[in-house]
């Protein structure tokens, strides 16, 4: 089960890794993008508004942003089984040579205590998994030697080429090139063999980089095999490729990628989604026309939401125009979010003040106009500010309008806090407006005395069974006083109750002992 | 890890990964060291993860991979990199 649970960790971990070094410059915390799934990591303050609702109520939780990653990875597509383990061999009788070399205190656990090589192998696994390569290698190269009939020697050629790879000079590439060659023709059912081509390839990839011609003549001769076949195996090989030849010749690999892209068959969607990936690695003038065409067009969702994130990526005014033409032809509503995400995240004065009117605009879906809000407020800058407070006076639209609340209290800031605080002491403005504003007014950060005041300057008992839920949010011991001055003196006995409600959910020490108190005198 | 959970579909997905972590490696977002060393535990892991299916002892080598993430703190690692936020949808 772990294992299970770490890829799905792993999938997490890798659409979400920060973005350093990426050359598109990335607004904030871009999200990386990888292979299958760029994901957009929303910038810091990521909350989802718990309702503000009368209580009882759950605690406020910062939480999430709207969520504007596109999907992480396709479900597992079933690949069949493709190669089966050889038949146990015939175990040469042990022999001193059996010795083995491992780590003084170290008590391998057998695995198949009948092959010879059996601790050797777990020895030289072991060390691959420390990162020292090079007894790895030495390890693995061992058990071929003095092994070959375990049935740890077909498995041993792979990890014997990947330790070779990871120490990287071209004659440790040039071996494990020659050691894949091997375990093909001498061991074709190799529980690794299914990764052999790929590894291989990525190979020949690296050794072309260091300016191995007969490397690149087969990473070339690799990416021109055109195949429509449906083929896990054989697409890893061609993504392989094509990252190789991207690296060592871009003019020639972007033709033949914009070729994998424009096909549209099922069966090549998840190559495309790699190949989109790539394809935004080196940009080009027809870069963002490739993505946008991509991001209209490609029958596979996960390709068109990638090609949308992309277009975030490429710094230009190019991409902007793009995006906003997926934003205004799209009928479908997912891309239309990563293209107002998209713009959120480019650098250009343009592309906020396309957010700015999208986001007025009356006519376009709610749902649109309160992500352009969040992402809006996400920005922190005073110019959007000014503009979420002015939208709030505009619209008459009630869930716009608490996004808003919500936007400006993810801001924070004195002038947001006050105005946050002004919202909640409007009394032209509707009680769910006026609770929401209270509640985000306390998160962003409002000093408490403030929160302590309006108590006794708000009639309404509604609004006084949400400060006294806010008052339980708080941490500081003057809230928890509070609340114990409600239970105590309140005239109100509902709110009397709603204060000793709080007491009773509230880690306060003193919580036992001012419930007792009142319970003794009523 | 139990073997049941050892699937051809586990390993096909760890495959694909495999392919995506390679591309990354190769990205501008391996610049920042921490990352790639990251990465590339990944590609070893995943390579391991991807002939699991396959291999005649399963559980023997589920073992090996679970001892090399424990080793490596590789899943602290990984939480590390990830930031708080929403969980990731998929299709």
């Amino acid at each position: 089960m772990r294992t299970v649970l770490f890829v799905f960790t792993l999938g997490a971990a890798i659409a979400a890794a920060p973005l350093a070094g990426q050359t598109p410059p990335v607004k904030s915390q871009g999200g990386v993008a990888f292979g299958t799934a760029p994901v957009a990591v929303a910038r810091p303050a990521q909350a989802l508004q718990p309702a503000p609702a009368a209580q009882p109520a759950p605690a406020p939780q910062r939480a999430h942003a709207p969520q504007s990653a596109p999907a992480l990875h396709p479900a597992p597509a079933p690949r069949a089984p493709t190669a089966a383990h050889p038949a146990p061999p015939a175990h040469p009788a042990p022999t001193a040579e059996g010795e083995l070399q491992v780590p003084a205190g170290w008590i391998p656990e057998a695995w198949a205590p009948q092959d010879p090589a059996d601790s050797l192998y777990r020895a030289a696994r072991e060390a691959l998994n420390r990162n020292d390569y090079d007894r790895a290698a030495n390890l693995f190269a061992e058990i071929i030697r003095r092994f070959p009939q375990s049935q740890y020697a077909p498995d041993a050629y792979y990890w014997q080429a990947f330790a070779l790879y990871r120490k990287g000079g071209a004659q440790d590439l040039r071996a494990a090139l020659d050691l894949l060659e091997r375990q093909k023709s001498l061991h074709p059912k190799a529980a690794t063999i299914a990764e052999n081509e790929a590894l291989a390839t990525r190979i020949r990839g690296q050794l072309a980089r260091l300016g191995d011609a007969r490397a690149a003549e087969s990473l070339t001769k690799s990416v021109a095999e055109s195949t429509t076949a449906c083929n896990a195996e054989e697409d890893a090989v061609r993504v392989a490729a094509l990252n190789g030849l991207l690296h060592m010749n871009a003019d020639r690999a972007v033709p033949i990628l914009e070729q994998v892209l424009a096909r549209r068959d099922p069966c090549s969607a998840p190559l495309r989604r790699k190949a989109v990936f790539l394809i935004s690695q080196k940009v080009t003038p027809r870069t963002e026309d490739i993505l946008l065409g991509l991001a209209q067009e490609d029958p596979d969702p996960e390709v068109r939401e990638q090609a949308v994130f992309w277009l975030s990526q490429v710094g230009s005014e190019k991409a902007v125009d793009a995006l906003v033409q997926v934003l205004r032809t799209s009928t479908d509503a997912t891309i239309q979010e990563k293209a107002i995400f998209a713009l959120s995240q480019h650098s250009s004065q343009r592309a906020s003040a396309i957010l700015r009117e999208y986001a007025s605009r009356d006519g376009v879906p709610s749902r649109l106009r309160e992500h352009a809000i969040f992402w809006i407020g996400q920005s922190g800058s005073p110019e959007d500010a000014r503009f979420l407070r002015d939208l709030f006076s505009r619209t008459a639209d009630e869930e716009l309008k608490k996004k808003i609340l919500f936007s400006l209290s993810q801001m924070g800031g004195r002038d947001n806090e006050r105005w946050l605080l002004d919202v909640a002491l409007d009394t032209k403005a509707g009680l769910e407006i006026r609770k929401s504003a209270l509640f985000w007014a306390s998160q962003s950060g409002v000093p408490f005395e403030e929160l302590a005041a309006l108590y006794d300057r708000m009639p309404e008992r509604e609004l006084k069974e949400q400060l006294i839920f806010v008052y339980s949010q708080r941490s500081e011991r003057a809230a928890f006083d509070k609340l114990i001055e409600i239970a105590r003196k309140d005239p109100d006995r509902q709110l009397r109750e709603k204060a000793i409600f709080w007491i009773g959910q509230s880690d306060d020490p003193r919580a036992t002992e001012i419930l007792l108190e009142l319970l003794t005198n009523g | 890890m139990r073997t049941g959970d050892i699937t051809p579909e586990l390993s096909a997905w760890a495959a694909e990964l495999l392919t995506g972590t390679r591309l990354l490696l190769d990205s501008p977002a391996a610049q920042d060291p921490r990352l790639e060393q990251l990465l590339l535990d990944l590609e070893l892991i995943l390579a391991q993860i991807a002939r699991l299916s396959s291999t005649g002892d399963p559980d023997g080598e589920a073992a090996m991979i679970d001892e090399a993430l424990e080793n490596r703190g590789t899943l602290t690692r990984i939480r590390a990199v990830v930031p708080a936020g929403p969980p990731v949808t998929g299709t």
